[in-house]
């Protein structure tokens, strides 16, 4: 059981992340590229395409991206770019993102550019949350449903979207079940692994995803992860985090990583979709507009509300935050959750990071001092 | 009750040995690519100056760079916890400590203990740390210690120095050589734009008195001056700047065992 | 005719004397603190001495590089594209393309018949000049020169994550406290210069074959990392020093100036 879960939180290390795009490609089917958790994903699933999350490359050179990005730009979106562009990505037929900001709408112009991949949708997303952005929205999710059925040649039957609705629902109860184990004093996997394992959800068929994660979800409950004796247990933030080994540095300068605001990682999957009973993309809308989601809505309160219940909910002692480089909204929610946090007397480190796995060496003095300060504490109140 | 610390820098690597929490011996040597030889002979030289054998030292804590490879560390700490420890014990009022070592620049807020509270490093850049001046000096052609005072006679003509990038600047130092620029001047100007650089990053910690100001740049008083002015304050500078964080390592070391 | 070319860098300063067109003599200095003006004037002398002209028959000097503007005794300062153009194509084999890099600059040259079409330099950064390569010697022990053989023992491929040289600076200090062995670390060093200059290369189109000069072409192992990442041919001029290449040009563009030619 070991084996097959870490068979499965496995699943998007370079060697294995396109094995399920290809298969599915082989039954005759397409694949979608998508980049962030706004897109609804469910409305791809229904047409009979697969969504399939981009990861960019994890090199660190990028030379074909830079004669379309400057460098101090948004490195996740340099890095996609690059993996187009060297044939990596060769598979993919489509790739549909929200103007998440400048860069990733920088991103898709060059695309075009290039034209590369065949298909390319980009969706307007607003940055406040409110009746009036909501209809919006809608509007847009009409479009891309519109645009999604023109290109597979079919309409969408409602029957199916609401099947999909389902699928994508238990997933997401699944994931959460999971992520449950992570409050227990003894966690029943690692931050490295929870974030493997919605990577993998992310690239392959959903229901396929489903059937192996329930199987696993017996063994998961009586699992315990290693020596997490005496160590601090610590939320992470970030966006466009997908390397593990960010995860694992954390852990291995000393502490327990418990719970994470990742896009990556809990905001993929948790909250459900409600309602769905006449209205259902209207229902689809809101769930993946209106939730506590990523800085660049400007929900910052909700946003630092939720981290707060995060935070207690899952006994964490500090929070770690790696932020992407020239990645600007979460820059800016830097110095207001600076403000809350310290309000609340919680301790909060915030560091810059590459999108590829660099400058170990530094972060782990600085998150290893971090933890020696988080760890007074949690040895004063674990007693 | 014996203890050592260890502080493998960048530069160089130092070793102190503490009795009772007391200094009785220390060595330092330039760091070279083999880490654990210059532990080792840090060690070595430490011993020799406190007439110590090996065996009568029951704990080596080891920080710094290299600290990974010290194989005869019982434990490894950072060099943040450790300089707060080691200014703290020196001058019991210290509650803020500057430490510019070769690689990279500390801002650390401690309680009456040495323990710490906060602290920042410098994120982005090399300005302002001890390689940065170590390559000024050849430049210019003179030893670090002669920097300071030179920085201090130069009248402040204003000359542009880069304050964001450490290639940048050492560029902008070149050119103003080339253009035939007095050298004293130059280094008024680009230690201006380093203390800036410097007190930006003490303000995201904020000070309490009393500063402390360790690590090799300590002994540069062109950079001291010009901080106790744009701080306002008096800076404490310990007799022995640079091993700081190896007494700290070694301090942390001895109250484990008690 | 007697023409002279000099090229003023950041660190060193390139003399090429010419009589009737024939390179008779050069010199190259390394440049210190004190006057520029002087220690180019000395190393323009000792090149005249080495060739047994005397300066007063010297029929027209060009100055180039960063440092042109302190040449007072020069007759004409002209940009450094212009003379590392025409240098280029002076040497043989012809190629469409040069590569100049320098301790702060690294440039692609489209060359069309010595004059350059279209060129493309590194973006405001040290990272893939040889200033990098400088920054990262210190840590090794090694001057840079060492560095290219080196790397050709290499037999392990690790990476250098960090695009700043500063930060490259502490990766590498980390690689050496994890001890990764000195020749795989240059290889890594060279690896990832060499990947910024295939981004200059790239923007330049579909390039096969490419010359380079400057004094950091004489790195064998940089040469290799380059070929390899760019996937084209990297030709390095045997005829000259390719840290001259550029002060040849300098003093080709002076024995085609009009002054020049009427006092024939």
């Amino acid at each position: 059981m070991e084996e097959k879960f870490q068979t499965l939180i496995h699943s998007n290390d370079p060697e294995n992340r396109n094995k399920w795009a290809l298969e599915w490609k082989e039954q005759g089917h397409k694949v979608i590229g998508l980049l962030d958790i706004y897109v609804p994903e469910e409305i791809i699933s229904a047409a009979g395409l697969l969504p399939w999350r981009i990861t960019g490359t994890w090199d660190a050179a990028v030379p074909r991206a830079a004669v379309h990005r400057p460098s101090m730009t948004c490195r996740y979106c340099t890095h996609v770019l690059e993996s187009f562009m060297n044939g990596d990505l060769d598979f993919v037929d489509g790739l549909v993102t929200t103007q998440i900001d400048d860069d990733f709408k920088r991103l898709y112009d060059v695309l075009n550019y290039i034209d590369k991949p065949g298909f390319l949708h980009i969706m307007y997303l607003p940055h406040t949350t409110s009746k009036t952005t909501l209809d919006m929205w809608k509007k847009s999710v009409n479009s891309f449903k519109e645009a999604i059925e023109t290109y597979s040649g079919n309409k969408i039957d409602p029957d199916e979207l609401q099947r999909q609705v389902l699928i994508y629902n238990k997933m997401r109860a699944l994931l959460r079940e999971v992520y449950e184990l992570r409050k227990r004093e003894v966690p029943a996997l690692t931050g490295a692994e929870a974030l493997g394992l919605t990577s993998a959800a992310r690239i392959m068929p959903r229901e396929l995803f489903n059937e192996q994660l329930e199987q696993l979800i017996p063994y998961l409950n009586e699992r315990k992860i290693e020596k997490s004796d005496g160590k601090p247990r610590i939320f992470m933030g970030g966006e466009w985090l997908d390397h593990p080994g960010y995860v694992r540095l954390v852990e291995n300068a000393g502490a327990t990583v418990v719970m994470d605001e990742f896009d990556t990682g809990s905001q993929y999957f948790w909250d459900i979709v409600y309602d769905t009973s006449d209205d259902l993309l209207g229902a689809l809308a809101k769930r993946y507009m209106m939730r506590p989601g990523l800085s660049r809505m400007a929900q910052w309160e909700m946003q630092a509300n939720r981290n707060l219940a995060w935070m207690n909910e899952f006994n964490a002692d500090g929070v770690v935050e790696l932020r992407s480089l020239y990645s600007l909204p979460l820059d800016y929610r830097y110095l207001f959750m600076r403000k809350i946090y310290d309000n609340n007397n919680i301790f909060y480190l915030s560091l810059n990071r590459e999108y590829h796995l660099s400058g170990q060496g530094m972060l782990q003095t600085r998150i290893e001092a971090f933890l020696e300060m988080v760890e007074r504490k949690y040895r004063a109140t674990s007693v | 009750m014996i203890t050592a610390g260890i502080d493998v820098g960048s530069l160089s690597t130092k070793a102190v040995i503490v009795a009772d929490g007391k200094p009785v011996g220390s060595g330092i040597v330039l760091t070279s690519p083999d880490t654990e030889a210059s532990a080792a002979n840090s060690m070595n030289k430490a011993l020799q100056q406190s007439g110590l054998a090996r065996n009568d030292i029951l704990h080596v804590t080891g920080t710094g760079y290299g600290r990974i490879n010290i194989s005869f560390a019982d434990k490894t700490t950072t060099e943040i916890a450790c300089h707060a420890k080691g200014a703290n014990a020196q001058n019991g009022l210290v509650r803020t400590i500057l430490d510019m070592g070769g690689q990279d620049c500390k801002a650390i807020r401690c309680d009456e203990q040495g323990r710490v509270v906060n602290f920042v490093m410098n994120d982005k850049c090399a300005a302002g740390t001890g390689r940065f001046l170590e390559r000024i000096a050849d430049l210019i052609d003179c030893s670090l210690e002669e920097l300071g005072p030179m920085s201090l006679q130069g009248v402040n003509k204003h000359l542009p120095i880069s304050s964001t990038c450490a290639v940048f600047a050492e560029e902008d130092i070149r050119k103003l050589i080339r253009a035939g620029e007095d050298v004293n001047a130059i280094l008024a100007g680009a230690f201006d734009s380093l203390a800036i650089r410097i007190q930006a990053l003490i303000d995201r910690v904020g000070t309490e008195e009393t500063l402390c100001f360790s690590g090799g740049v300590a002994k540069n008083v062109g950079i001291v001056t010009r901080l106790e002015k744009s701080l306002g304050l008096k800076i404490f500078i310990p007799i022995d700047p640079q091993i700081i964080g190896a007494f700290g390592a070694a301090l942390i070391g001895w109250e484990s065992m008690q | 005719m007697i023409n002279v070319g000099l090229d003023i860098g950041s660190q060193f300063v390139k003399t090429v004397v010419l009589k009737d067109r024939i390179n008779v003599a050069t010199c190259v200095d390394k440049l210190g603190s004190g006057s520029i003006e002087t220690l180019v004037f000395d190393n323009y002398i000792t090149a005249l001495q080495k060739a047994g002209i005397e300066e007063k028959n010297v029929d027209y000097t060009v100055a180039t590089g960063i440092g042109r503007e302190f040449i007072g005794f020069a007759d004409i300062q002209i940009s450094e594209i212009l003379c590392s153009t025409r240098g280029v194509n002076w040497l043989p084999p012809p190629t469409g393309f040069f590569l100049d890099m320098g301790m702060e600059k690294a440039i692609v040259v489209k060359n069309h018949d010595g004059k350059p079409f279209q060129s493309f330099r590194n973006d405001r950064c040290a990272s893939g000049t040889g200033r990098y390569l400088d920054i990262a010697a210190k840590p090794l022990g090694l001057s840079v020169e060492e560095m290219g053989e080196v790397s050709l023992k290499s037999t392990k491929e690790i990476s250098i994550s960090s695009n700043c040289a500063v930060f490259a600076e502490s990766e590498i200090i980390s690689l050496i406290h994890q001890k990764e062995k000195t020749e795989d670390i240059v290889r890594a060093i060279f690896k990832s210069m060499a990947s910024k200059v295939h981004s200059l290369i790239l923007k330049m189109g579909n390039v096969k074959n490419l010359t380079m000069i400057g004094g950091f072409a004489k790195n064998v192992g940089l040469v290799k990392a380059i070929e390899l990442e760019a996937g084209c041919e990297v030709i390095v001029p045997s005829i000259i020093d390719p840290q001259l290449v550029t002060a040849l040009g300098a003093a080709l563009i002076g024995s085609e100036n009009e002054k020049t030619t009427a006092s024939l």
